[in-house]
């Protein structure tokens, strides 16, 4: 997301720039204005706003992002020195390509289809990449400023607002719970790969991803247990998101148990077809005894997979909420409460 | 009756109200013979695909895969791969350590099984690329993440492992996953589709089944290319460890064929993880000193160099059509058969193999499928080139011992 960099106390001037001082505070403007609706829009969906109310304020960012994009990349050069114009401008792109999920802009999108195992990777993956790009444009940026003040004689203030405080706070909150997701994503993702093979009894896809389910639930809770609570104090999220990672891992061992009997059922098929078209005269006392056992063997193999199955989706559904309560809880208790003016 | 060709006796045995008939015939060499056929229904089995246990130390797994077929019935597209995974975990419940997988004769099908096929023994990743009229090359990936045998692994392939069987053999190649065992390949890195007559190619409608009724034609759609981006059209993939191959002189292959495509090659070369390289050098000292000593061996050698001329495309020899020309090519033909049947019928078995647990159960249920389970595993315990295959997973089983 946006990444907030030394605020100013500006006013917006006219494209008639008399003097260093106002050049820069006329883009440092619309930085303000910017920070603003990004802190507003990150208010809104952390604490609950509607769906309709975070999309007003979503778009007010997006349309603050590209008038100042316009705006400063309409200006002249200042004294030949156009370095601090492009920076801004470069930067304000690329911020914009990222709000409107344009990442074939930023991105080769070709190279990340490549390195990426579904589409759903493919934009995890660009999100990062552009964020690292946006990174870069936003030290190019600073560094721009710096050079600009030091050439012009300009001191800058380090700002130390109660606004800049709350962006900085947003920010930190936004990263911290971004980190956490990623690790429940991954192994949420691959539980619906897992899901969706045992709906269509493809046992090559089953086998696989409930390996690869293990092997996720189980790097994710190392990963948890070296994460420390959020601010020294919050542990919800990473305690919600180790519950659901520790259900994974004993779906894994349960799914084992369902393969099993899927197995043992269409091998019953068949051999209760063979039996059957064995007349009566003809099964021996080992047939009719051995197929008996495999009766008495499946049935109770049903009955495991009838009680196996409905005991994963309760805890699963409990679990999934569980998650869903502790991810929005973390983000109204910690996040910074925040209305533009 | 009198007389009767083969085809009258079969079309009188297809009457309904038919169920016996006794034929008496009279063979090569003068006598008379009766012979009591008696009509049954016999069940074929949808699942191609059988699995045996090779009884060695340690336990080894076998699986035959005759095409890369899809289940037309299975209403989500599940085919070969889906049955190779069910045969695979049935295997490990027996306790196998390693896997000879064969493909030979194996004249392909559809490219995705070819990829989930693949996607049992390699975690992630691409697997090979394909190049339609576009000419943008398109990479195939792994379809799961993960794998299903991680065990060491054999693919034996020949002659006429073609097309699917050959991307599949290549890409365990490239990923060195397997060993590939046998002769050269088929040399197919083409893939087709087929489409009605009379009937634009983009029509969306195409494969329904009311515009077959005109016939139907194969159309070469694209190009398929390893992961190293070299092409096996025409050349085949060569084998890690070498067997000869009996059919070697009836110049069997895409190459040889006036029209078939060039080979070529894609600059598409995506990376890989590929797994640690295998010690083919020891494999192949082991394997080939075997193989000199082996008195099958020795005789197959005897029988390759020896290929009839009616079957040979060494040396075009004209033939004349008298009886007197051909008969001595016939006999010289039949007597090559012969001894090749008296080969796989007296190579000395080395290892027992036997059916998993479900199939065992089966047959004792069924005498006819206790009858056929009992002659492939008779066959599969004197076939030579499944006896070196498992030698050779289990060399590699010893060296790469942790």
């Amino acid at each position: 997301m946006l990444i907030l960099l030394a605020l100013m106390n500006v006013h917006a001037y006219a494209q008639n720039f008399s003097n260093a001082l106002e050049y820069m505070e006329y883009i440092s403007s619309y930085q303000r204005d910017i920070t603003e609706d990004f802190l507003s829009y990150t208010s809104a969906v952390a604490h609950g706003k509607t769906a309709r109310k975070i999309e007003k304020r979503r778009l007010e960012l997006v349309n603050s992002v590209k008038d100042g994009k316009r705006k400063i990349a309409a200006m002249p050069a200042y004294q030949g020195d156009k370095a601090l114009r492009d920076s801004a401008t470069q930067y304000l792109g690329i911020t914009y390509d990222i709000l409107n999920d344009d990442y074939a802009k930023i991105v080769n999108m070709e190279e990340v289809a490549e390195q990426s195992y579904d589409a759903m990777e493919a934009y995890l993956l660009a999100q990062d990449l552009a964020g690292e790009k946006q990174d870069r444009a936003a030290a190019s940026y600073s560094n721009s400023v710096e050079a600009f003040a030091k050439k012009n004689n300009i001191t800058l203030l380090d700002e130390k607002s109660k606004f800049k405080q709350k962006v900085e706070k947003a920010s930190k909150v936004n990263k911290y719970h971004r980190e956490i997701y990623l690790i429940f994503f991954k192994s949420y993702k691959q539980e619906l790969y897992l899901l969706d093979a045992l709906d269509k009894k493809d046992f090559s896809a089953i086998e696989q991803n409930n390996n690869t389910l293990k092997q996720y639930a189980e790097e994710g809770i190392v990963t948890l247990a070296k994460k420390q609570a959020f601010e020294g104090k919050d542990n919800t999220l990473t305690q919600a998101c180790r519950e659901l990672l520790n259900f994974y891992k004993q779906e894994v061992t349960k799914t084992k148990l369902i393969t099993d009997f899927m197995l043992k059922n269409e091998s019953f098929t068949k051999l209760k077809s063979v039996f059957e078209a064995k007349s009566a005269s003809e099964r021996t006392k080992e047939d009719v005894d051995n197929y008996n056992k495999q009766i008495a063997d499946l049935n109770k193999a049903v009955s495991m997979y009838n009680q196996t199955t409905a005991d994963l989706n309760n805890s699963r559904s409990r679990l999934i909420n569980n998650w869903n309560k502790a991810s929005s809880n973390f983000l109204d208790n910690n996040t910074p409460k925040y209305n533009k003016k | 009756m009198e007389d009767m060709s083969a085809e009258e006796i079969d079309a009188m045995l297809a009457q309904a109200d038919v169920r016996n008939l006794d034929v008496v015939v009279q063979k090569t060499d003068g006598s008379i013979k009766k012979v009591a056929l008696t009509k049954e229904k016999i069940k074929t089995e949808s699942n191609m695909i059988k699995s045996y246990v090779v009884d060695s130390n340690p336990k080894i797994g076998y699986i035959a895969l005759p095409g890369f077929y899809v289940d037309a019935d299975n209403k989500n597209g599940l085919g070969c791969a889906n049955d190779v995974a069910k045969e695979i975990i049935r295997l490990k419940a027996e306790g196998i350590q390693g896997l000879v997988f064969d493909v030979r004769y194996n004249g392909g099908g559809a490219m995705r099984e070819a990829q989930d096929l693949s996607g049992l023994f390699i975690n992630e990743g691409p697997l090979f690329s394909i190049k339609d009229q576009n000419k943008t090359p398109i990479l195939m990936k792994d379809l799961n993440r993960g794998t299903l045998f991680e065990g060491p692994m054999v693919v034996l392939v020949n002659g006429q492992s073609a097309s699917a069987s050959e991307i599949f053999a290549s890409t365990l190649q490239d990923y060195n996953r397997a060993v590939l065992v046998g002769s050269t390949t088929y040399g197919k890195a083409t893939g087709q589709s087929t489409h009605p007559i009379g009937v634009a190619l983009d029509d969306p409608e195409a494969n329904s089944r009311t515009h077959f009724n005109s016939g139907g034609v194969s159309v070469t759609r694209l190009k398929i290319y390893r992961l190293t981006g070299k092409s096996n059209q025409q050349v085949g993939l060569s084998p890690d460890i070498s067997m000869p191959d009996l059919f070697e002189k009836l110049h069997v292959g895409e190459r040889h064929y006036a029209n078939a495509l060039s080979k070529d090659e894609t600059s598409k070369k995506p990376l890989f993880n590929a797994l640690p390289t295998l010690p083919l050098t020891k494999l192949r000292e082991s394997a080939y000193t075997r193989q000199q000593g082996h008195p099958a061996f020795i005789k197959l050698k005897d029988l390759i160099v020896q290929t009839p001329i009616l079957l040979s495309k060494e040396k075009v020899v004209p033939v004349s059509l008298t009886l007197e020309s051909m008969y001595p090519l016939v006999q010289e033909y039949k007597s090559w058969i012969a001894s090749m049947a008296t080969l796989s019928q007296t190579t000395p078995k080395v290892f027992t193999i036997h059916a998993t647990t479900v199939d065992t159960q089966m047959a004792k249920l069924d005498i006819r499928y206790d009858e056929v389970q009992k002659q492939v595993i008779d066959d599969l315990e004197r076939d030579l080139f499944i006896q070196e295959s498992c030698h050779i997973l289990l060399d590699l089983i010893k060296f790469t011992a942790k």
